[in-house]
This record gives structure tokens, C-alpha cells and sequence, in this order.
């Protein structure tokens, strides 16, 4: 019974943690599409600010919208795969 | 798992695209498709992604440069959630990488002297027969494990002796390292050949986790799971140095990654749930799919190559006809290889459901007693 509380309850915080990086991912979505003009200078200049820009964006963003979307899925494909899962060879 | 990046001269007049919503939605289902081709198989996302880019009116390098800076980030999600699965053997991954590098600086040294020597149609008929060659050769060795699975008349009956990947492998040249999560003892020089061998593939026509992912199978004797998983770890080495590479040109449109990443990380992480739920040998089974639909593509451009060359003649009708059937071969393979993934997954998921109700049913009736 406590066992089930305690998943409830992880499973309730993967939730609210999910929602807010997937907030933080859309305001990050938000800044880059509309600043676009200033985006694509950046991305042109050939200094190391190009590079800098998009690969902090890229590992900010897949961590944020990945993570969001990996706790998502664990806690109901994943979930629900559970009695089906294999490991053989 | 391709390493170097080569990045043309001719770069200089290329022009960031301008983004509709129509592009916007067709770069999320790209990124999906890609997502869970990768996430199940460790690799396989590129080779449709960048074809499927410039069908959107993305420039041929630009398509590249999305793709790459977009599998840096997807690579370290990917192997996060397969290392949760204990799928990443980073001992595996770090040994392969140097090797791995090392294969695809000799492999561009000579694709640069191909190209040097007999021009673009030539590189690109040089490309396509490595491709047909290979991918051939490995979709006939991997079909030919399958059936034998199938029939019964593997291994472990005796039946037969050993395999010449298996004579490698029990080489056991000194020193051998234990690769834990893998759970196998391997040569270190048998692992760095390996990975030589795949970076040299993966050099000459840029897609080693076709390659990558067998050889860890089959010479080094790692579960399929742990070889996709292991795959995607080293694809977080390439991805950065591509990302890095490009960017520095002015080659990246970060929008272009972005979009792309809406589909890919729930395709990714479908994928690497469905390596929960499917077995090895079905795993293999996608691949040799995939992987036999990519050689007809490449198969069917040939006669395209040979007359861009000089050598035979060829009518604008045909050659645009031929053009279509190699597309529809390679994107088809992506149809058919992520149709495959997801309909066993369905199957699972019902199954599960079963179990599900059968536990709920059970309970019930334990309660009523």
C-alpha cells in the first residue's frame, strides 16, 4: 500500500516536473522564432558565437523537451509495456 | 555514426529557407520517423532525413547541417535513456570511438581522391556500389542468422560449426577486455578493428550504424540491444564535432534542428521502449529490411551514375523514372522499417492490456472472496 503511494506520488512529480521543462522548452522555442532575423545573423557571423548559439541551444533543449517527453512516456507506455518486457540472447 | 565532416567550398552562396507551416509539420513527422528508426536501432535516422529535407527545398548541405547538429542533442538523450535501460557500454563506446576516428580520416583521404581523380558522377557511382556491396553482404549474413534462428539450426543445437565471425571472435588476441554491460570478453584489437572498420564505412558512405551495429553483433558478440545503445552513445562524439564543423561555416539553421527535434525525442524514446517489448532477432529483422530497401535504392541509381559519367546513354524520362523508384526505395525502407516497430509495439501494448485485465479481474474476484 505504501509502496503504491510512494509510486502515485513519484509518478505525480515526474508529471509537474515534465510540465515545467516542457514550459522551459517553449519559452526557449519562443525566444528562437521570434527573434529570427537576429537568430540567422548569429548563425551566419562564422565566429564562435555560431556554433556556441546552437550547440547550448540544442543540449539545452533536448535535455528540457527530452526530458519532459521521456518522464511522459515512462509513466504511462512504459508503464503499461512493463509486463511484456524481454531480455534475452 | 559518420565522423568527419567534409564541408564543400561552394558553401558560400547557400540561403536560410524560409519556414511554413507546412514545412514546419513536415520536419516534425521527419524528426519522428528518424526518432524511432534511431532510438530502436541505434542508428538509421540519417539516411532518410536529409533526402526527406531536400525534398522539402532545403539545400543539399544545409539538410546535412541540420541533421548532424540535430543528432548531437538526440544522441545524448538517446543513450541517457538507453543507458536507464543498461543498454550503453561506454568502455565499448570509448575504445570504438578512437578507432572509429582513425577509419574515417583514411576513408575521406580517399573519397577526396576518387573525387579528385574522376569527378562528382564518379565519386557518386564509386559511393553507391561500395553501398550496394556492403549493405548487400550484410543483409544476406544477417537474413541468413535470422532464418537460421528461425529454423532451429543455430548454435546452440550443435548442428553446426562455428561461424567465420565466430572464428574471429574466439581469436581472443591478448589483451581482452571485460565489457560489463555488454556482458562479453573481447580483444581489445578485435573491438579497434571494429571500429576502424566502421569508421571506415561510415567515411566512405556515411552511414556506419549500418555497419557499426552488425559488427558489435556479430564479431564482438553484443546483445542487439546493447550495440544500438552503444551506437547512439558514439554518435554523441560525431554529432558534436558535425555540429561544431558546420556551424563555424555558417551552415547551421538552428529552426530546422529545433523542428526537427518536436518529432525526434518522441520518436526516440518509442524506440527505445519498443527495444523493452521486441525481440533481438525482430530487431535484426528491421535492419536487414531497411537495409536491403536502401541497397535497391542505391542499386537502381547506378545506371543514373554510369550515364552522368559518359558511359552509357540514358533518355531524361528514364533517368527521372529511375530517380523516383531509388525514392520511393529509400523512403519506403524508413515506411517499412518504422511500420514494422510500431505494430509490434501495438501488439505488446494489447497484449499488455490483457495481462492488465486479467491482474484487475483477478484481484476482484480475490476481493469478493
Amino acid at each position: 500500500m505504501a509502496n503504491l503511494a510512494t509510486k502515485k506520488q513519484s509518478k505525480k512529480t515526474a508529471m509537474l516536473s515534465a510540465a515545467v521543462y516542457l514550459i522551459m522548452a517553449a519559452i526557449i522555442y519562443y525566444v528562437v522564432f521570434s527573434h529570427t532575423d537576429k537568430l540567422v545573423e548569429v548563425l551566419k557571423s562564422k565566429t564562435y558565437f555560431a556554433p556556441l548559439l546552437c550547440m547550448t541551444t540544442v543540449v539545452v533543449v533536448s535535455f528540457l523537451y527530452g526530458t519532459a517527453i521521456s518522464n511522459i512516456l515512462k509513466h504511462t507506455l512504459q508503464e503499461r509495456l512493463k509486463s511484456q518486457e524481454l531480455r534475452e540472447e | 555514426m559518420a565522423g568527419a565532416v567534409e564541408i564543400p567550398a561552394a558553401a558560400e552562396a547557400i540561403k536560410f529557407i524560409t519556414l511554413t507551416p507546412k514545412t514546419a509539420f513536415s520536419l516534425f513527422g521527419i524528426g519522428l520517423v528518424g526518432g524511432i528508426l534511431s532510438g530502436f536501432l541505434g542508428s538509421g535516422g540519417a539516411f532518410i532525413m536529409t533526402p526527406a529535407m531536400m525534398s522539402l527545398g532545403i539545400p543539399g548541405i544545409m539538410a546535412v547541417a541540420a541533421n548532424i547538429t540535430h543528432k548531437f542533442g538526440k544522441a545524448i538523450m538517446g543513450s541517457r535513456k538507453h543507458n536507464e535501460f543498461g543498454n550503453v557500454d561506454m568502455r565499448m563506446g570509448l575504445v570504438m570511438f578512437i578507432a572509429l576516428f582513425a577509419g574515417v580520416k583514411v576513408a575521406v583521404s580517399m573519397n577526396r581522391g576518387i573525387l579528385a581523380k574522376m569527378g562528382t558522377a564518379g565519386s557518386n557511382l564509386y559511393i553507391s556500389i561500395m553501398f550496394v556491396i556492403i549493405l548487400s553482404w550484410v543483409t544476406w549474413f544477417m537474413f541468413r542468422d535470422i532464418m537460421k534462428q528461425r529454423r532451429g539450426t543455430n548454435r546452440i543445437t550443435g548442428q553446426e560449426g562455428p561461424t567465420l565471425a565466430e572464428k574471429i571472435r574466439n581469436l581472443n588476441l591478448p589483451p581482452v577486455i571485460h565489457f560489463k554491460v555488454a556482458g562479453v570478453r573481447a580483444s581489445l584489437w578485435l573491438a579497434l578493428l571494429v571500429g576502424f572498420a566502421t569508421g571506415f564505412l561510415a567515411g566512405t558512405i556515411g552511414v556506419g550504424g549500418f555497419i557499426g551495429v552488425p559488427a558489435m553483433i556479430y564479431l564482438l558478440g553484443i546483445p542487439t540491444y546493447v550495440a544500438a545503445g552503444t551506437e547512439l552513445f558514439l554518435a554523441i562524439f560525431s554529432g558534436a564535432q558535425g555540429a561544431f564543423l558546420y556551424s563555424m561555416h555558417g551552415l547551421v539553421d538552428l529552426r530546422i534542428t529545433l523542428l526537427l527535434y518536436v518529432g525526434s525525442m518522441i520518436g526516440i524514446n518509442l524506440g527505445a521502449i519498443g527495444t523493452r517489448v521486441v525481440r533481438g532477432s525482430q530487431m535484426r529483422l528491421v535492419m536487414v529490411a531497411i537495409i536491403a530497401m536502401v541497397a535497391l535504392s542505391r542499386l537502381a541509381m547506378v545506371p543514373v551514375y554510369l550515364a552522368e559519367m559518359g558511359k552509357i546513354s540514358l533518355a531524361a524520362g528514364m533517368h527521372d523514372a529511375i530517380t523516383l523508384m531509388s525514392n520511393i526505395f529509400l523512403f519506403g525502407s524508413g515506411a517499412v522499417g518504422v511500420s514494422m516497430i510500431l505494430f509490434w509495439m501495438f501488439q505488446a501494448y494489447r497484449r499488455a492490456g490483457v495481462v492488465q485485465n486479467a491482474g484487475g479481474d483477478l484481484s476482484s474476484s480475490k476481493a469478493s472472496v
